[in-house]
């Protein structure tokens, strides 16, 4: 399953199943909003994306993922919008036979969707704001 | 042949805007398209550091472009 939302993710929502019978792990990620960055003390985040291109490029980061480890289960649910500090931004969840291929696939899926996947991360500092990933606006 | 530009994060924020449509002569690529661009909205000349998407596929700067094309300029991403 793929989901860009604007909800809130809540870990507890997304943890009420039982493993696939074929797997013998179930690994799940949270990337969480810190309170700082570079020395800076941050308030808040915010994320933009091109949605529709967005979906496409998580499907294809999925489907490589799926073949590649022989997982038998891999959601990536991404949040837009404004994320307060310690909520959850990325879920990833990954479902496989033995423990490494769902850590394995999992590594994959957040090192691709940080190089290709048009979703955009915006930090709220006290004294200002910065777009982060890009050298044509350092702050 | 008509094209339809479509900005985001900090290009949407610098420019204002979320689209632009720009015409442009038949059989040019990204980077005539860019040139108009900069003439357009000069504050996007500051921008060096960007990815293109045709059609939500990316593309290289030679890219011939269709009339009709929907090109999304891609800043840095920064997911996760």
């Amino acid at each position: 399953m793929i989901d860009i939302t604007n909800n809130e993710i809540v870990l507890n929502d997304y943890m009420s199943f039982k493993n696939e019978p074929e797997s013998g792990s179930l690994l799940f990620f949270c990337g969480t909003t810190r309170d700082n960055n570079l020395d800076k003390n941050v308030k808040y985040l915010e994320y933009e994306t091109f949605e529709e291109m967005a979906l496409i490029k998580l499907n294809e980061i999925r489907k490589f993922a799926i073949s590649e480890w022989n997982l038998n289960r891999l959601d990536i649910i991404h949040r837009i919008g404004i994320v307060d500090i310690s909520e959850i931004s990325l879920l990833i969840i990954a479902s496989s036979p033995h423990r490494n291929e769902s850590f394995r696939a999992i590594e994959y899926v957040i090192d691709e969707l940080k190089k290709s996947v048009p979703i955009w991360k915006k930090e709220f500092y006290v004294d200002g704001d910065a777009w982060i990933g890009s050298p044509d606006n350092p702050n | 042949m008509n094209i339809k530009i479509k900005f985001f994060g900090q290009h949407k924020e610098e420019l204002n805007k979320s689209e632009l449509n720009i015409v442009v002569d038949n059989n040019s690529n990204i980077s005539d398209l860019v040139k108009i661009l900069i003439k357009n909205e000069p504050k996007f000349s500051k921008f060096k550091s960007y990815a293109v998407a045709v059609n939500l596929n990316y593309e290289n700067f030679e890219y011939i472009l269709k009339n009709g094309d929907e090109v999304a300029i891609i800043p840095p991403v920064s997911g996760g």
